[in-house]
């Protein structure tokens, strides 16, 4: 009986060894992209299989409209508060309200507009069909303004992605 | 009173002559021949094998383990077992890695969209 506890034990611990090193070899890539330095654009260039040509054109126009993000993210931010601000102080829809609430929609049609274009700027350095998936990838999170709960795995309709396949 | 009577009666007059026959057969009856030199095992053994037979489940963890001392039985169980290691740690590694991938997907999503910058996926 002893002898057999330990065959059962020797058994069960090659079995968490295989288990680990299985996992530990299979995400290695995953871990190797997440800890890079940037690693949203790694998920970019792997997902849509860009070419190096490719990537470089993305990457300078990924940079140009970061900038542009930042500035609007900025302004968006300082926006709000104006807008929260005469919100809280008025009791009921003065000029100034409307016209920062104005000023609101305007800069958050302009994001659209930006974030957009740039879609289409990036896609159309893409292969024709990856630049379609990215195409429709990026606007159904534009226009879904839920878009966040998308991105929790398991979420209705939102299937896993893998390389270079359709989601 | 007239049934007690007549049972008593009965009893009275009852011959004892088989008891007496049985008694004389059981004295002249003799053991011939010897056991053989196995028997008291063999009684052992059968002793044994029914205690055995009885289902409890330390004795089938002592059978199951006793089992694992055969070379075959053991190395069935360790391929069994190693066969559903590596498909477990395969398919552990591709949920985990579609998990990942979703969230760097939103982390791109939140880097070209100011909006969804806003709306705090990086604080996710």
């Amino acid at each position: 009986m002893k002898l057999g506890l330990w065959i059962l034990g020797g058994i069960l611990f090659l079995g968490i060894g295989v288990y680990q090193s299985v996992y530990r070899v299979a995400h290695a890539n995953v871990i190797a992209l997440s800890h890079g330095p940037n690693p949203e654009l790694e998920w970019l260039r792997q997902e849509f299989a860009i070419e190096d040509a490719q990537w470089e054109v993305i990457r300078t126009l990924h940079a140009a409209h970061d900038e542009q993000c930042l500035a609007f993210c900025a302004e968006l931010e300082a926006t709000n508060a104006d807008l929260l601000g005469l919100m809280r102080e008025s009791r009921e829809v003065t000029p100034e309200v409307e016209a920062v609430l104005r000023k609101a929609t305007e800069l958050r049609e302009r994001c659209r507009r930006t974030t957009l274009q740039h879609v289409y700027e990036v896609s159309r350095n893409m292969s024709p069909e990856a630049g379609k998936r990215y195409v429709e990838m990026m606007t159904t999170h534009l226009v879904d303004e839920s878009w966040h709960e998308h991105m929790v795995p398991g979420y209705p309709g939102n299937e896993a992605t893998s390389h270079g396949k359709h989601p | 009173m007239l049934g007690l009577n007549n049972l008593n009666h009965m009893n009275e007059t009852q011959p004892e002559e088989p008891d007496d026959r049985l008694k004389d057969l059981l004295e002249e009856w003799k053991v011939e021949g010897e056991a053989p030199s196995t028997f008291e095992a063999g009684v052992w053994r059968k002793i044994d094998s029914s205690r055995q037979d009885e289902w409890s489940p330390m004795v089938w963890v002592d059978r199951w383990l006793a089992g694992l001392c055969s070379p075959a039985i053991a190395g069935a169980l360790a391929a069994v077992v190693i066969s559903l290691a590596w498909a477990g740690g395969l398919a552990q590694s591709r949920t985990a890695e579609a998990q990942a991938m979703q969230e760097l997907r939103g982390q791109y999503v939140a880097a070209i969209d100011p909006l969804a910058r806003l709306s705090g996926w990086e604080a996710r």
